[in-house]
C-alpha cells in the first residue's frame, strides 16, 4: 500500500467513524414543520386566488347577494349496469386456493375499507344484454379489489365478477392482463393469483410463482418482465427475463444492473443512469432524457411525459414522442407521486395529484399532448394515490377514447370533456383499486 | 406515515449517501446539508419512496441531484474547500467538526468531474467498481482507467508543496479575485 493508499483509507476511516446522522426524530420533525409551512402557504395562495377571481365577479353582478346553488359533482353521473335480463351463478371456491371467497384484507394503502363490504363469494355474471356506457368497442375492462375480480365487457353488455384472494402485501401488487387470463403479482414475496377467463383464481404458475419485485408488462399481450437477482448481489436485479402468464420463460432477457424504473409503455423498460433516462430493451438501450434534474410524469405506447428543471429551477411537463424524438412542451407542471398513463393514441396523458390537504379528493390532470394544455378535473371519489399501485389505478381503453379509474367504485372518465361517470351496480359491492384494459379476445 | 420504517432508512443510509455526496460537494458540511435535505424531501414523498424496489438508490439520487445544483450556484467546491481556510494544522478544528485530510480532499477536489466521482465512490465510499460503474453510468473499464489517471494526478498534487508562506486564505482571495 503506497502512500496516496494509506491517506485514502485513513480519510475513508475517518469519515466512516465520524459522520453520525442527527437523530432521526429531529430530521422527522423538521420535515413535519415544513409540511406545515408549505400547507399554509397554499391556503393563502387559494385564498388570494379566490379573492381575485370573487371580487371581481361581485363587483359585477352589483354586489347583490344571492344563494347559489351548489353545481353537480364532478363525479356526478351514475352510469348503472341494467342487472334485470340475465344472472348466472357459479359457486364454489377456488379448488387450488382455500382463500378464494373468503374477505380478505386490502394491502396497504388501499383505498375504502373493506370490512363493510359484502364479500364476493361465487363468480356472477350479469348478461344486460346492451353496451354499457354506451361502449360498442370491442375491448373489455378488469378491475382488481381485494376480494374479487370483475371484467366488465362493455360490448355485450356482460360482467362477471369471481372472487380473488386477497394479496396481504404492504408493497402492493402489479395487474396485468393477457389474451385469456389476468394476475396479480405481488412487489414482494406474498403470493399472487393467475384468474383464467373460463375459471376461478388458480396460484401463480412456473417463473410468475416465485421472486416478486417489478413485474411490468412485455412487448406481447400475456408477456411480462420479471425481475432475476444473482444470488448475494446486493443491488439486486442483474437481468429481467420474459415470460408468458402461463410462467413458461421465453429465451429473451435484458441485462440489467439495477432495478428498472418503469414500464417505458411500449412493452420494455425505463432505467435511470446518472444523468440521463434510458429506454432499455434486449438489443441495448437509448437515452431518452439527459439532466440530473428529471423526473417521470407519465408512459404510453407513443412516449414519454417528462418534468425536467432548468436551471433556475423552472420545471415543465415535456412530452417526448417515441417515433420523432421531438420534444412538445406542455402547461403542465406536475410532479406526481406515482407515473401516469398517456393514452394508446398519445391524444392525452393523465396524471393524478393527491389532495394537499390528505382528503380523498384528487386531481386529475388530463394533458392535451397535442395542444399543450392542461385540464384538471377534481375527483370527489378517488384511488388512493398513496397505494403502491404502479400506475395502474388509471387504465386508457384501447381507442383512448375513455380513461377508466379504480378508486373504489370503477370511474369512466372522457378524456375531451373531462366529464366523470361512476359505474355502479356491478354484483358484489366491492372496493375496486386497480383496473386494465385489453382487446376483446378473438372468437 | 411510518415513521419507523422511514427512521430506519435514514439512520442505516445517511453515512453511506454523505460519503457518496461528497463525490460532488467535496465538502463534508455540505454533504450532510445536502443529505438532511434529500430526506427531507423523502419524507415529504415517503409514499413514493416505498414504491421503489431501492429507497437508498433514490434518496441518493435526489441528494446528488441536490448537491449539482448548489455547486452550480455556488462555484466550484474547491472554493468552497478553500473558505475553510485557516486551518493549517489539517486537525479537528474546536467545533468538533469533521477535518478529513485537507491536502487529499484538495487533490481530489481539483479532478476532473469523472475522476472525482470515482474517486471518492470507490476509496471514500467503498463501492466495487461495478457499483461505480452502474452510479456514473460508465463501463467498468472506464472507471478504472478513471482511477488510474486520478492517482497519478493526486500524487502529483500532493508531492508538490505550496509556496512557502501562501496561506489557504491567500488563495481563496485570488480565486476571488478572479472569479
Amino acid at each position: 500500500m503506497d502512500e496516496l493508499d494509506r491517506r485514502l483509507a485513513a480519510s475513508r476511516d475517518r469519515l466512516r467513524d465520524r459522520v453520525t446522522p442527527p437523530p432521526a426524530d429531529h430530521l422527522i420533525a423538521r420535515a413535519r414543520r415544513r409540511r406545515t409551512q408549505r400547507r399554509a402557504q397554499v391556503a393563502v395562495v387559494g385564498l388570494v386566488a379566490v379573492l381575485a377571481v370573487a371580487v371581481p365577479i361581485a363587483s359585477l353582478i352589483g354586489g347583490q347577494h344571492r344563494a347559489v346553488p351548489a353545481g353537480p359533482p364532478s363525479t356526478g353521473q351514475v352510469v348503472t349496469v341494467p342487472t334485470t335480463v340475465t344472472v348466472t351463478t357459479t359457486r364454489g371456491p377456488s379448488p387450488s386456493n382455500p382463500q378464494s371467497g373468503q374477505s380478505a384484507p386490502a394491502s396497504s394503502g388501499a383505498s375504502g375499507t373493506v370490512a363493510s363490504l359484502a364479500p364476493v363469494t361465487a363468480a356472477t355474471t350479469i348478461d344486460a344484454g346492451q353496451p354499457i356506457l354506451g361502449i360498442r368497442g370491442g375491448y373489455e375492462l378488469f378491475a382488481r379489489s381485494p376480494q374479487a375480480v370483475a371484467r366488465i365487457q362493455f360490448a355485450p353488455g356482460r360482467v362477471t365478477v369471481k372472487p380473488a384472494p386477497g394479496i396481504q402485501s404492504g408493497a402492493g401488487a402489479f395487474f396485468l392482463v393477457g389474451p385469456h387470463a389476468v394476475i396479480a403479482r405481488a412487489w414482494d414475496l406474498v403470493p399472487g393469483f393467475l384468474m383464467p377467463d373460463d375459471g376461478l383464481a388458480t396460484e401463480l404458475p412456473g417463473a410468475l410463482s416465485g421472486g416478486g419485485g417489478n413485474t411490468f408488462p412485455g412487448p406481447e399481450l400475456g408477456q411480462v418482465w420479471v425481475e432475476e437477482t444473482a444470488n448475494g448481489a446486493e443491488s439486486g436485479v442483474d437481468k429481467l427475463l420474459l415470460v408468458g402468464l402461463d410462467g413458461k420463460k421465453t429465451s429473451v432477457t435484458i441485462p440489467m444492473s439495477g432495478p428498472p424504473l418503469a414500464p417505458d409503455g411500449d412493452g420494455y423498460v425505463l432505467v435511470r443512469g446518472a444523468n440521463c433516462l434510458y429506454d432499455v430493451r434486449p438489443d441495448g438501450r437509448t437515452c431518452i432524457a439527459s439532466g440530473a434534474e428529471l423526473d417521470l410524469v407519465a408512459v404510453g405506447p407513443t412516449g414519454w411525459l417528462l418534468r425536467p428543471c432548468a436551471k433556475n429551477e423552472h420545471c415543465t411537463d415535456v412530452y417526448i414522442d417515441r417515433r420523432t424524438g421531438q420534444h412538445h412542451q406542455t402547461s403542465a407542471d406536475i410532479n406526481p407521486q406515482q407515473w401516469g398513463v398517456i393514452s394508446p393514441d398519445g391524444a392525452h396523458a393523465a396524471v393524478l395529484v393527491p389532495s394537499p390537504d390528505g382528503s380523498d379528493a384528487s386531481t386529475l390532470h388530463l394533458i392535451d399532448l397535442r395542444a399543450g394544455t392542461d385540464r384538471t378535473v377534481t375527483l370527489a371519489s378517488s384511488p388512493d394515490p398513496s397505494a403502491p399501485s404502479y400506475g395502474s389505478n388509471m387504465a386508457w381503453s384501447p381507442d383512448g377514447q375513455w380513461l377508466f379509474l379504480a378508486a373504489g367504485q370503477i370511474i369512466a372518465v372522457d378524456p375531451t370533456t373531462g366529464h366523470s361517470q361512476a359505474v355502479t351496480g356491478i354484483p358484489g359491492d366491492v372496493d375496486y383499486i386497480q383496473v386494465a384494459t385489453r382487446p376483446a379476445p378473438a372468437r | 406515515m411510518d415513521d419507523a420504517w422511514f427512521a430506519q432508512l435514514y439512520e442505516a443510509s445517511y453515512r453511506r449517501l454523505v460519503v457518496i455526496v461528497l463525490s460532488v460537494s467535496s465538502d463534508v458540511g455540505v454533504a450532510e446539508e445536502v443529505v438532511q435535505e434529500a430526506f427531507l424531501r423523502a419524507y415529504a414523498r415517503q409514499s413514493r419512496l416505498r414504491t421503489v424496489h431501492n429507497p437508498e438508490a433514490w434518496v441518493c439520487t435526489v441528494a446528488l441531484n441536490i448537491a449539482r445544483r448548489r455547486r452550480r450556484r455556488h462555484g466550484i467546491a474547491m472554493r468552497a474547500l478553500l473558505r475553510r481556510a485557516g486551518d493549517p494544522t489539517r486537525a479537528e478544528r474546536p467545533d468538533g467538526s469533521i477535518v478529513v485530510d485537507d491536502e487529499l480532499m484538495d487533490a481530489i477536489a481539483a479532478l476532473p468531474d469523472g475522476q472525482r466521482e470515482a474517486v471518492v465512490l470507490h476509496y471514500l465510499a467503498d463501492l466495487p467498481l461495478a457499483e461505480v460503474a452502474v452510479r456514473t453510468g460508465v463501463a467498468e473499464g472506464t472507471v478504472k482507467s478513471r482511477l488510474a489517471r486520478a492517482r497519478s494526478t493526486m500524487q502529483q498534487a500532493l508531492q508538490d508543496r505550496r509556496p512557502h508562506g501562501v496561506t489557504n486564505a491567500d488563495l481563496l482571495q485570488e480565486a476571488e479575485d478572479h472569479g
